[in-house]
């Protein structure tokens, strides 16, 4: 699904050009439930960034569920992660004023769903995650782990092959972070889903199928 | 689309101060504009409301030493038989009236037309019809067509009007048509009657006199107004060939109808409409800098969204639709503002002039408003919209959007739109400054006469009651006596011409002076007054004697002349006891007065003045002056009664006081200047809310940076400079812009200023100094704001 070749991302400073990435070789299978460590500052939010296509200033070879992204203009770039990329965020960043239901809704209003579309694929989104009780509520009204499991409902909701998570469970306490964590198995055994995740935490690598570790912008071995 | 008009709409909501600032702004800006653009449109846009108005002109004569000269009745008729660019082309002269025999006495002003006229204007009358060419002539009985105002007031507006008899100054006028209310050439005529009906007067046929005719003609499809007016100069140099005497010098002249109509406001009105669209740019400024505020503050949002997969597109539609609820919010609010400034515009307005008083907010208008409503929403929308569409996602999606500060793209943004909205400030503010400078020379501009206390009343004895000079002087001794034994009158005099009437002009030549080549005659401004004038006007005598008793039928005739006339002839000389030519016959000069500014403050006396004695005289229309150390106004009932208990068929008008006569002169300038005067104060007030908001913002930004510096040991005077500083840079390179604008405004404001420069030093460096002083302060609080921030929250915070 994933398949990087000798990408680099380097910053010109004024002492000298700064590698945050070098040199990354990376597969990632259909499947696959992968998890990035290492310290702060070794390039794993780098990484995840470069793989969501929210950064192009990278050098080398990348390609995406085939299609080489290293020669796609900004347009084509944008549709094929609008198809296939779903985001969860440490933050949650769900949309302050917008309702749960709101909040799942509009991936699909981007996508131009049908608005009759729209509704059931919402309501499906809704029951699947036990959050139907939730859906006329803001953001503000909900816990932090209710908030989370809007933000992975509202990644799935458009059925993309691959979610990209940023410490996902960062801002949760352990019981919470658990529980999102099994959902993410749950999905990426049940339902297929492609994961790659960046996290601090073993426990929740664990939760894995793979590891890869970063030091100072360089896989390790 | 809806959802996303939705979301905009509770956005909005959400934040309710923003909204109302931001619909405050847009109502002010877009109301201020609809009013101007609603009298631009009534006053300079809509057309005359005849059929063809663009092919109508208005024709008079330039003589060599006088403009705008009315037209010689030969030539008025040798140029329409022999020109042949005109379909129709008559002529007119304004008369007033006595209308007797219908109730009290009534004074109408007429208008003496030739047939042709109505052809040329083409406007069929309302009712009845209009006289015919073979109907207008020496000895044809009077008929008269009235104006729709003088049917509606004097006959009801029935139909039975048609053939009813008016008699006016003692003659009687049979009715035969009425006139739409939209016919107004000449304007403010109460009716029309024949022209060449009263031809037979002997100084008509004179080709030197010019009787008050002008004309209006019709062009032929194919003429432009420089051919038209080119085949009439072609007859006038013919007739100066062929009666050098009279005519050497004299050429046809003339302009559109329209452009006479509406010429005296096209500047100052474009003036105000640049204006408004100035205050209208400074208000997209100040809602351009709120909205990348705002979508600084929602970066994270937008990034969310871009991540989610809203396309760009995506993004700046929503965002604009944002602006265009905030535009059309404010279009509805300004329409409402413009409807209640319509009616203080109106109030203002020079009276008389119909096409002000037309002024409405109709359907154009309304177009016109939403139209810029929207143009309004995509200027001040788009910027901001394209800005936050193309969020920084890796940033935004990493800090959560809690970014410290802005990226010098944007902050340069900001503060060059606080540049632009000061420089544009300043521009407005001197415009108005050099109109109230001007405004305040008018009013204080020495006329030459003492005004206050004086009231003011016009008389025309018809001839019919009035034929000799007895009865003139009988009806003029018995009023002169009865008025000033009024309770609180001084003194009461008559002149042909008060202070800021038209008066007449005529030749004249010094004893001794070479004959004037033909054509070069210089002209005097006339009047003809009674003994005490020049003591009732408050006029000094710089030399020899005013009119008296001595200057009797008997006498030889005498004149008063200004010191203009004296400085320009006998130079040097005593003039008093110099004799002269004088409108044909001997003078001598008995006195001198200072030179009067009569046709009032805006222009400067051209011709030299003279005064000829009422004794020796006997005009039979005449202003009677009456001065009073009390209330001038509160004399008018009581002269009314005086003319009436003197001759009950006399009907006396514009009976008012100097004083309101002059005001009513400022009318136009001070509409002008108080409307800039406005459309500056709001621009102050939007660029000091501009500059306080971006300064302000900049601080709620910095907090954190503020509270690290507070920590590590700063003054909080050098916090407040540090604002401050940023502040006082923006004001200057704004004023600096605004210096260069305000020159240019300058230049076009320039014939709208009364001996004021369009760069006067005083103005531009008193309004910078206002702007500044306001630009202080508005940088002062947010200064002060950062100098109170507490280093233990500002960090905590972070």
């Amino acid at each position: 699904m994933i398949s990087l070749r000798h990408v680099d991302r380097v910053y010109p400073l004024k002492g000298g050009p700064y590698y945050a990435l070098r040199n990354i070789n990376l597969e990632v299978n259909e499947g696959d439930f992968l998890s990035i460590m290492g310290p702060s500052g070794s390039g794993k939010s780098t990484l995840l960034h470069i793989l969501g296509l929210h950064d192009a200033a990278w050098d080398g070879e990348f390609h995406l569920v085939g299609e080489p992204v290293h020669k796609l203009d900004k347009k084509k770039r944008f549709e094929l992660q609008k198809k296939h990329i779903g985001f969860v965020f440490q933050s949650y960043h769900l949309l302050d004023d917008l309702t749960v239901y709101e909040n799942l809704e509009i991936p699909l209003s981007y996508r131009d769903v049908p608005r009759k579309d729209r509704e059931g694929i919402v309501c499906d989104a809704l029951d699947r995650f036990h959050i139907v009780g939730k859906k006329d509520l803001y953001p503000n009204q909900l816990s932090g782990g209710q908030q989370q499991l809007v933000g992975i409902a509202r990644a799935l909701v458009a059925k993309p092959a691959l979610i990209l998570a940023d410490e996902p469970t960062g801002n949760l306490h352990s019981d919470q972070g658990r529980e999102i964590m099994e959902l993410f198995k749950k999905l990426n055994q049940e339902d297929g889903v492609t994961i790659v995740q960046v996290t601090h935490s073993n426990d929740n690598a664990g939760f894995g199928t793979r590891i890869v570790r970063l030091a100072d912008g360089m896989m390790l071995k | 689309m809806l959802a996303d008009l939705k979301f905009a709409l509770r956005q909005l909501a959400k934040t309710p101060g923003f909204t109302a600032v931001a619909l405050l702004t847009l109502a002010l800006g877009i109301g201020a504009n609809t009013a101007i653009f609603s009298v631009v449109k009534s006053v300079l846009l809509s057309p005359l409301p005849y059929p063809g108005p663009g092919r109508l002109v208005v024709l008079w004569e330039d003589e060599t030493n006088f403009q705008q000269a009315s037209i010689a009745w030969p030539d008025l008729q040798d140029w329409q038989r022999d020109n042949t660019a005109f379909t129709a082309l008559g002529g007119y002269r304004r008369d007033n009236y006595a209308l007797t025999g219908r109730g009290e006495p009534e004074m109408l002003r007429g208008a003496r037309a030739s047939a042709a006229l109505f052809d040329a204007i083409k406007l069929p009358p309302q009712l009845g019809r209009v006289f015919t060419a073979a109907e207008d002539k020496v000895g044809a009985p009077g008929l008269v067509v009235l104006s729709h105002g003088l049917w509606q007031r004097q006959f009801g507006g029935t139909p039975d009007a048609l053939g009813k008899t008016l008699t006016l100054n003692g003659e009687s006028y049979t009715v035969i048509g009425v006139l739409p209310a939209e016919f107004g050439s000449p304007t403010g005529v109460d009716f029309w009657t024949q022209l060449a009906r009263g031809s037979d007067n002997p100084n008509w046929q004179n080709r030197s006199n010019h009787p008050g005719i002008y004309a209006i003609g019709r062009m032929k499809p194919g003429q432009t107004f420089a051919t038209a007016l080119a085949d009439l100069k072609r007859i006038s140099a013919r007739i100066a060939q062929d009666h050098p005497d009279d005519s050497t010098g004299v050429t046809a002249s003339g302009q559109l109808l329209f452009d006479s109509t509406v010429g005296d406001y096209r500047r100052g009105l474009t003036v105000l409409l640049g204006a408004v669209g100035l205050v209208l740019l400074i208000a997209c400024a100040n809602l351009a800098n709120l909205l990348l505020a705002r979508s600084a503050a929602r970066e994270s949002e937008f990034a969310v969204r871009a991540a989610l997969g809203a396309s760009r597109g995506r993004l700046v539609r929503q965002l604009l639709l944002e602006s265009l609820v905030l535009a059309l919010g404010g279009g509805v609010l300004g329409v409402i503002l413009a409807g209640w400034a319509r009616s203080g515009i109106v109030a203002l307005s020079p009276a008389g002039v119909t096409r002000f008083q037309q002024t409405a907010i109709d359907a154009p208008v309304l177009a016109v408003t939403f139209g810029l409503a929207l143009i309004t929403a995509l200027v001040f929308g788009l910027w901001p919209a394209w800005k936050a569409a193309q969020p920084d996602l890796r940033s935004s999606l990493a800090s959560g959007g809690r970014t410290g500060s802005d990226g010098p793209g944007a902050t340069r943004a900001r503060e060059a739109l606080i540049v632009a909205e000061v420089a544009l400030t300043l521009m407005l503010l001197v415009g108005a400054g050099l109109l109230l400078r001007s405004f305040e020379r008018m009013q204080t501009a020495n006329l030459g006469f003492a005004a206050h206390g004086v009231l003011t009343a016009r008389l025309s004895l018809p001839k019919k009651n009035y034929g000799t000079k007895e009865q003139i002087d009988t009806f003029g001794d018995r009023l002169l006596e009865r008025v000033r034994a009024l309770p609180g009158v001084k003194s009461a005099d008559l002149a042909t011409n008060s202070p800021l009437n038209t008066g007449w002009q005529t030749s004249f030549l010094p004893e001794g002076h070479a004959p004037w080549p033909a054509g070069q005659n210089p002209l005097a401004e006339m009047n003809v007054v009674s003994d005490g004038y020049f003591r009732t006007l408050g006029i000094p005598l710089l030399r020899g004697r005013a009119f008296g008793p001595e200057d009797g039928l008997k006498s030889p005739r005498t004149a008063i002349i200004d010191q203009a006339f004296a400085d320009k002839f006998w130079p040097g000389a005593d003039p008093v006891g110099q004799k002269m030519t004088l409108s044909g016959d001997p003078a001598v000069v008995v006195g001198v007065v200072p030179t009067l500014k009569v046709y009032g403050y805006a222009s400067e006396p051209k011709l030299v003045q003279a005064y000829l004695a009422a004794r020796q005289d006997a005009p039979d229309d005449f202003a009677l002056l009456v001065r009073t150390d009390g209330d001038a106004a509160a004399l008018a009932s009581s002269v009314r009664r005086v003319v009436s208990e003197i001759d009950p068929n006399q009907p006396v008008w514009n009976v008012r006081t100097l004083d309101d006569r002059i005001d009513a002169s400022f009318s136009t300038p001070r509409l002008y200047t108080f409307l800039l005067a406005i459309f500056a104060g709001l621009a102050l007030l939007l660029a000091a809310v501009g500059l306080y908001g971006v300064l302000a913002y900049q601080v709620s930004r910095r907090t954190r940076e503020f509270g690290i510096r507070l920590a590590l040991g700063s003054l909080t005077s050098q916090i407040t400079t540090l604002v401050l500083r940023r502040g006082l840079r923006l004001l200057a390179a704004g004023l600096a812009v605004g210096l260069l604008g305000a020159l240019a405004l300058g230049r076009v404001l320039g014939t709208l200023l009364y001996r004021t420069s369009s760069f006067d030093p005083a103005v531009v460096g008193g309004v910078a100094g206002l702007l500044g002083v306001v630009a202080l302060l508005a940088c002062w609080l947010p200064a002060r704001r950062a100098a109170r921030v507490n280093p233990l929250i500002a960090l905590r915070a972070d």
